[in-house]
């Protein structure tokens, strides 16, 4: 039984009795004791270890919303406008036109050894490209007879080149709204929807789902968490069967697995009646880095991508109003029957009409089986009104917002999607902490990229990428929010909160461990924070140094 | 590529309760020899009987017919491409779109494939339910949707909707796709086979208990004189009520052709040798639109 005492410039505990200190003492993978040298060695003999004396530690950082998909994205090429920290610590610069993309593709294609093998590259985002669209023809500049696809951030959109275009029959189907054409009416390989999807898998051999939970890949996701000084992430939504708990134990158990993994069970990828005996059967399966028990229900679509079910007015464009994923009749059922079975259920609602069935549906469920400590959590809920944040709070529904949306879509809610007055209200996190409501952020990852210090960024400056600021100093949170809600916030969410989330006696020895005390930057920098690496039950796990 | 290699597919869609299940189950049954792959959204609903099992795994069932249903599982898109891709394709897919899909959105995907092709889009209308439906905010644009996707429209639980509801509903789709072909029916009434094109005699539609004559007209002519095929499309195109219309024709050049019209879609595809015999068989919804026959022979002078 070995004790070792961490000292480090500063620690930040997140517990308000003790919230600041200077060291750590671990035993058996937990928090023994936080306080001063002499404080915490009190408890007998102990290994002093300076590693951390010039940095500032703090509770390991929780992602409450991202998927294991980013792990199998990794091992394709990222061609996005933004730059993005690959797992071995490098940084792909943006790209900033389709030639860079074009170039980087060329590099790819020419490292990948089999001429037949697709080429697969993601994260495109050309909304800041003008007119200028991806074509068929610069895709054939990388490379003539590999098959090629992009896929756009949203993983929503998909660019093909003129192999993938000869291999369907989209040159006779110009006419459906998923084919992009070009001035000829010819199409340019943009491809939106299911036919994207059906395409990539069929003729580029790309299987997203099923790799995200393959060693490579689990790997790949957990070093992107720990470059980023996450000790615990979310897939929030798995189907959970067999083989992939049994690869997701496998994996998480191995001592060197820098990261505890929360995966939430699909809950309409089977009839409630299987899917709440199925969920039973896992809760006991959970272990130390690998948990399950919450379930995941998708209620509606994107905001982004027009599908969010909106409330009147609507969309500021005038586009239709978006897509149940599920009739909201046989959500109420799906609701009841988990809240029966005392599940805790997280919720995805973009729009304020899906914000507002959700809460009746858990409104309805508690009436039938109240449940005290529930915890329901609706997540994105990016167009909560101030009334919904009141119902939340009576009902003890928490929120994890999306506030990455502020910075990367910022300008479109304005101008496109929702107008002026609802962009300026788009994931309120100062409405929520008004009303008490439990607060997490998250990034969606692979949607944006993991980053709880950039995400506490958009919540305490709700800038967009153009410079626009969002909401006025109401929506704001201050850095200390900002910080309690990437630690306490998620671990609450969770309901892993006994366990993780701060550092105090007898919770997981999770921290985070930085290289710049992020109360003394200027909280414009706060996304800046450089991450030295993390601590996870007391293992120590340092950033590559690229 | 020949077209017997290009599997035709069939979206059924429809809001919950609508009856896609029973239609389906009774595809299942009444295949006429047909090998179908039918995916399902679970297989929960579908009563395949236990001695028809030949092999099942969690995801998908094969039956001693010959047919394969597979669930959505977690992934309609994989279910899709395991039947496309087997060694031994169906010879006939049928998708269930989910009560809120719009089956527009799947057949997008048969038709961006070349190895598939469309057949047709049913999407069944719940006699009893659809009013309510399209006089609730939240339902409205869907249902909607799987109505201005269909190729043919079936209003089903005409046996228990009141008669001013069926009327209600009738007169409802007409407004919403005037001209779309519509059949007042019953899911266990329905003559699947026929509809799904995949009934080896448009005439005596055999294995449904139901008298095809009084929902349907036919008819057929046989005609050695080459068809001009431009006028018997736009006679096609024009005929109010015509479900399909299938047969081989001369063509003026030699050869022939293949015609196959489902519910509003034309496919031709043709034969290098004139065929031995030429002939024509139609069904339609309805009552036989007068001069349609005389229009028809028409076409082969
Ligand atoms: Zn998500």
């Amino acid at each position: 039984m070995t004790t070792t005492i961490f000292s480090a410039k500063r620690i930040i505990t997140m517990n308000p009795s003790r919230p600041f200190a200077t060291h750590v003492a671990v035993r058996d993978g937990r928090v023994l004791s936080v306080g001063t040298l002499k404080e915490v060695s009190a408890w007998g003999d102990a290994n002093v270890d300076d590693r951390f004396s010039d940095q500032v530690v703090m509770p390991g950082l929780i992602e409450g919303h991202s998927h294991l998909v980013e792990g199998a994205l990794w091992d394709h090429t990222y061609v996005g406008y933004y730059d993005r920290t690959a797992p071995d610590g490098r940084v792909w610069p943006g790209l900033k036109s389709v030639d860079a993309v074009v170039e980087r593709l060329q590099e790819a294609s020419a490292a990948q050894d089999d001429p037949d093998a697709a080429l697969i590259g993601w994260g495109f985002d050309p909304i800041f490209f003008g007119e200028q669209r991806m074509h068929a023809r610069d895709l054939d500049r990388v490379s003539n007879g590999r098959c090629i696809g992009v896929f756009h951030a949203s993983l929503h959109f998909l660019n093909v080149n003129s192999a993938v275009i000869e291999d369907s029959d989209l040159a006779a189907s110009t006419d459906m709204q998923e084919v992009m054409t070009d001035a000829r009416g010819a199409p340019t390989g943009e491809l939106a929807g299911m036919v994207g999807m059906y395409l990539a898998m069929k003729s580029l051999k790309f299987d997203l789902g099923s790799q995200a939970t393959h060693p490579p890949a689990l790997w790949n996701f957990a070093k992107v968490c720990q470059l980023a000084g996450v000790t615990t992430a979310t897939d929030l939504h798995s189907p959970l069967d067999d083989e992939m708990v049994g690869r997701l134990t496998g994996e998480t158990d191995k001592a060197d697995f820098p990261l505890r993994i929360v995966s939430a069970f699909g809950g309409t990828l089977m009839p409630a009646d299987k899917g709440t005996a199925r969920i039973g059967s896992l809760v006991s399966k959970s272990t130390d880095k690998h948990k399950m028990g919450i379930v995941k229900l998708v209620l509606d679509g994107s905001i982004q991508g027009f599908t969010a079910r909106l409330k009147w007015p609507g969309h500021f464009n005038g586009a239709p109003n978006g897509l149940w994923y599920i009739a909201p009749d046989e959500f109420k059922k799906t609701v009841l029957a988990y809240n029966a079975a005392g599940h805790q259920l997280h919720i995805h609602t973009n729009g304020d009409e899906a914000t507002e069935l959700a809460l009746d549906a858990i409104e309805e469920a508690l009436a039938t089986n109240p449940h005290p400590d529930h915890r329901h959590t609706l997540q994105h809920c990016q167009m909560a009104s101030d009334a919904q944040f009141r119902r939340m709070a009576a009902m003890g529904v928490g929120v994890n917002l999306f506030s990455n949306h502020v910075y990367y879509w910022g300008d479109q809610h304005y101008e496109l999607t929702l107008g002026p007055d609802r962009a300026h209200r788009i994931d309120n996190a100062g409405s929520a902490v008004e009303h008490g409501v439990d607060l997490a952020l998250h990034s969606d990852a692979p949607i944006t990229a993991i980053g709880p210090l950039f995400t506490a960024w958009c919540a305490v400056n709700r800038v967009t990428s153009t410079g626009k600021h969002l909401g006025g100093d109401a929506e704001r949170l201050t850095v200390e929010e900002a910080l309690h809600t990437i630690t306490m916030g998620g671990a609450i969410s969770l309901k892993l909160d006994h366990e993780i989330g701060s550092i105090e006696v007898g919770k997981l020895a999770d921290f985070a461990v930085l290289n710049e005390d992020p109360f003394e930057v200027d909280p414009m920098a706060l996304k800046d924070v450089d991450v030295w690496g993390t601590v996870v039950g007391g293992e120590v796990f340092e950033a590559p140094q690229v | 590529m020949s077209d017997r290699s290009v599997i035709p597919v069939s979206v059924v869609g429809g809001f919950l309760g609508a009856g896609k299940t029973t239609l389906l189950n009774r595809l299942l049954q009444e295949n006429e020899g047909r090998r179908l792959g039918v995916i399902v959204n679970d297989f929960g609903d579908i009563n395949i009987d236990e001695n028809l099992i030949v092999t099942r795994d969690e995801d998908m069932v094969s039956l001693a017919n010959g047919c394969i249903c597979c669930s959505i599982g977690n992934d309609f898109l994989r279910a899709l491409i395991s039947l496309v891709t087997r060694p031994d394709p169906p010879e006939h897919i049928v998708i269930e779109a989910s009560g809120v899909a719009d089956p527009l959105r799947i057949a997008a995907i048969a038709r961006a494939d070349k190895a598939l092709r469309l057949q047709g889009i049913f999407v069944l209308v719940d006699a009893t339910q659809y009013q309510t439906q399209a006089a609730d905010p939240l339902l409205v644009d869907t249902v909607r949707a799987q109505v201005g996707a269909a190729d043919l429209l079936l209003l089903t639980k005409t046996d228990i909707a009141k008669d001013d509801q069926t009327q209600a509903v009738g007169e409802l789709l007409e407004r919403e796709r005037p001209g779309v072909l519509r059949i007042e029916t019953t899911t266990t009434d329905v003559p699947v086979s026929l509809l799904f094109g995949f009934s080896a005699d448009l005439r005596t539609p055999s294995t449904t208990p139901h008298d095809p004559h009084a929902l349907f007209w036919t008819g057929s002519i046989a005609c050695d004189k080459a068809c001009d095929v431009e006028q018997l499309t736009a006679v096609l195109e024009d005929c109010a009520g015509l479900l399909r219309c299938k047969g081989i024709v001369r063509s003026a050049g030699g050869g022939g052709q293949i015609v196959q019209w489902t519910a509003g879609r034309l496919e031709l595809s043709s034969l290098e040798v004139a065929p031995a015999e030429a002939a024509l068989v139609y069904i339609g919804v309805g009552a036989a639109p007068a001069g349609f026959e005389r229009s028809i022979q028409q076409c082969f002078e």
